[in-house]
């Protein structure tokens, strides 16, 4: 008997109105400092998006919400018999709502089906966005270090731009995020 | 490296876009850039007869730092079998274009895009019903004069009807060019309406196509597309190019021998002719006479 195989998905959340801050387009990355450069209009739009849970405007998104809408986007896509093959082995082992990324395990025969249905995913909780799967693998570990290595890249643009902006709070919030992050992904069951 | 060749910037009025449709289409070049995209083709669609006088209106973005081709393209919907759509490249309003696309409407017109018709990219409207069926016989002859075909999926990212009618015509498709000279794009109108190039890639292994094929479909085909384009456009019987002197690069300036001066000469020039983005055939052919003499050139 061979044993159950499982297949891991990274994925990120890009949405429509958070900034493409980590982008290596300096004209974006101006854009986003002209916008922190003016007082008034600083504090209500956030060159950073939603790094931080205190910048965050919106309730963060719970777990169970990407859950579901995967779920309906599964029933809508592939049926009531795309729903069954997958709805065992799916479960989101963990997810950030400030970094936007999470892992995602499903049964590696039906992964292409959840994925494609992760691509026809328009929305969340009516907030436009498009879910890009960055990584697959056959194990966690390796989910678990790219993710890492993922949020520190990152992590590491929107400190360097903090630094640019001489924002030191903003500089060490992002410092803690950084490692509050790799804690969580690090105490993740294998 | 991966290549989105369909995203729309068709003016909405007048000839030249407005500062709305530029800021959209720079949105979605920037989402293009994080998701990973290399290169991009900006799709002008113009349906019956090509006006006179016509400028691409076309521009390219200013991307410093980002290694990204751009390329402008003409995609023309053809409807009328009688009327000559003037698909050559003496055409100078074609000419303007980097890549050339024709949407057939009618299996006539499709029979003669497959068999005759000058141009790049054969793009059919996948999510509404095909008005003929697709036979071998017929993009059999497209496929053996290397024109693609192809796929978007931006309209099936938008509503559920125009999904199921790009799945089932995506398979009749695959079915007939035994998933040869396909390519992918997204023909976004807006940025969310993107997605990753392996999702894409993932999206065309549910169509039926081979995993390796469906990754092809947004690289290497897209890339032979971009070559095929060029030498419809560049060359003379698709066998010898003639470029100038000064688009040699510094480290094979040797090639020259002792014509430098005559180059220096034809630099300026060319620069010039550059800047100004047009005419290309007719500076290419002053231009052509002085090249000659430096180039080693194949015989004929």
């Amino acid at each position: 008997m061979v044993r159950f195989k499982n297949r891991y998905l990274l994925f990120e959340i890009v949405y429509a109105d958070t900034p493409l801050g980590w982008t290596t387009i300096p004209g974006a990355t101006s854009l986003a400092l002209v916008n922190a450069s003016q007082p008034g209009e600083a504090a209500d739009q956030n060159p950073f998006g939603d790094t931080g849970r205190n910048n965050c405007r919106l309730p963060p998104l719970a777990n169970k919400d990407l859950v579901f809408a995967l779920k309906d986007s599964i029933t809508e896509n592939f049926g009531d018999y795309g729903a069954g093959l997958t709805q065992r082995p799916l479960t989101l082992k963990y997810f950030s709502p400030h970094t936007n990324v999470g892992i995602l395990r499903i049964s590696r025969e039906e992964m292409h089906i959840v994925w494609g249905a992760l691509t026809f995913i328009k929305e969340l909780k009516g907030r436009p966005c498009i879910i890009k799967v960055i990584h697959t693998s056959g194990t966690i570990k390796k989910c678990q270090l790219t993710t890492i290595k993922y949020d520190r890249d990152r992590i590491m643009f929107l400190r360097n731009q903090a630094q640019m902006l001489k924002d030191n709070q903003m500089y060490t919030q992002l410092g803690l995020a950084y490692k509050e992050s790799a804690d969580e992904v690090n105490a993740l069951e294998i | 490296m991966f290549y989105d060749l369909n995203i729309p910037v068709t003016p909405s009025s007048g000839s030249t876009p407005s500062a709305q449709d530029q800021l959209e289409t720079r949105k979605r070049v920037e989402l293009l850039v994080h998701l990973g995209y290399q290169a991009v083709a900006y799709n002008n669609e113009i349906s019956g007869k090509m006006p006179q006088n016509h400028v691409n209106p076309v521009t390219k973005l200013a991307l410093p730092g980002v290694n990204m081709k751009q390329y402008s393209r003409l995609t023309l919907v053809v409807d009328d079998i009688s009327q000559n759509y003037g698909l050559n490249t003496n055409n100078p309003s074609i000419a303007g274009y980097d890549i050339l696309a024709v949407n057939p409407t009618n299996e006539k017109l499709f029979q003669a895009a497959c068999g005759t018709f000058e141009v790049d990219i054969i793009s059919l409207d996948m999510s509404a019903r095909l008005p003929f069926y697709l036979k071998h016989s017929t993009v059999g002859l497209a496929v053996e004069r290397g024109i693609y075909f192809e796929l978007c999926y931006g309209a099936a990212i938008r509503d559920a009807t125009a999904r199921r009618n790009l799945i089932s015509n995506a398979q009749s498709l695959i079915r007939v060019t035994r998933g040869k000279n396909i390519i992918i794009s997204s023909q976004a109108m807006r940025a969310m309406e993107l997605r990753g190039p392996y999702d894409i890639v993932n999206f065309g292994t549910l169509l039926g196509l081979n995993q390796a094929v469906a990754k092809d479909c947004l690289s290497s085909h897209c890339r032979a597309v971009a070559m095929h384009a060029e030498t419809r456009r560049n060359t003379n019987r698709a066998v010898m190019s003639v470029a100038p002197v000064a688009s040699l690069a510094e480290t094979e300036q040797w090639k020259l021998g002792g014509g430098i001066t005559s180059g220096g000469v034809n630099y300026t020039k060319r620069k010039k002719s550059n800047d100004a983005k047009e005419d290309k055939n007719a500076s290419s052919t002053t231009t052509n006479k002085k090249a000659k003499g430096h180039e080693s050139e194949p015989a004929k």
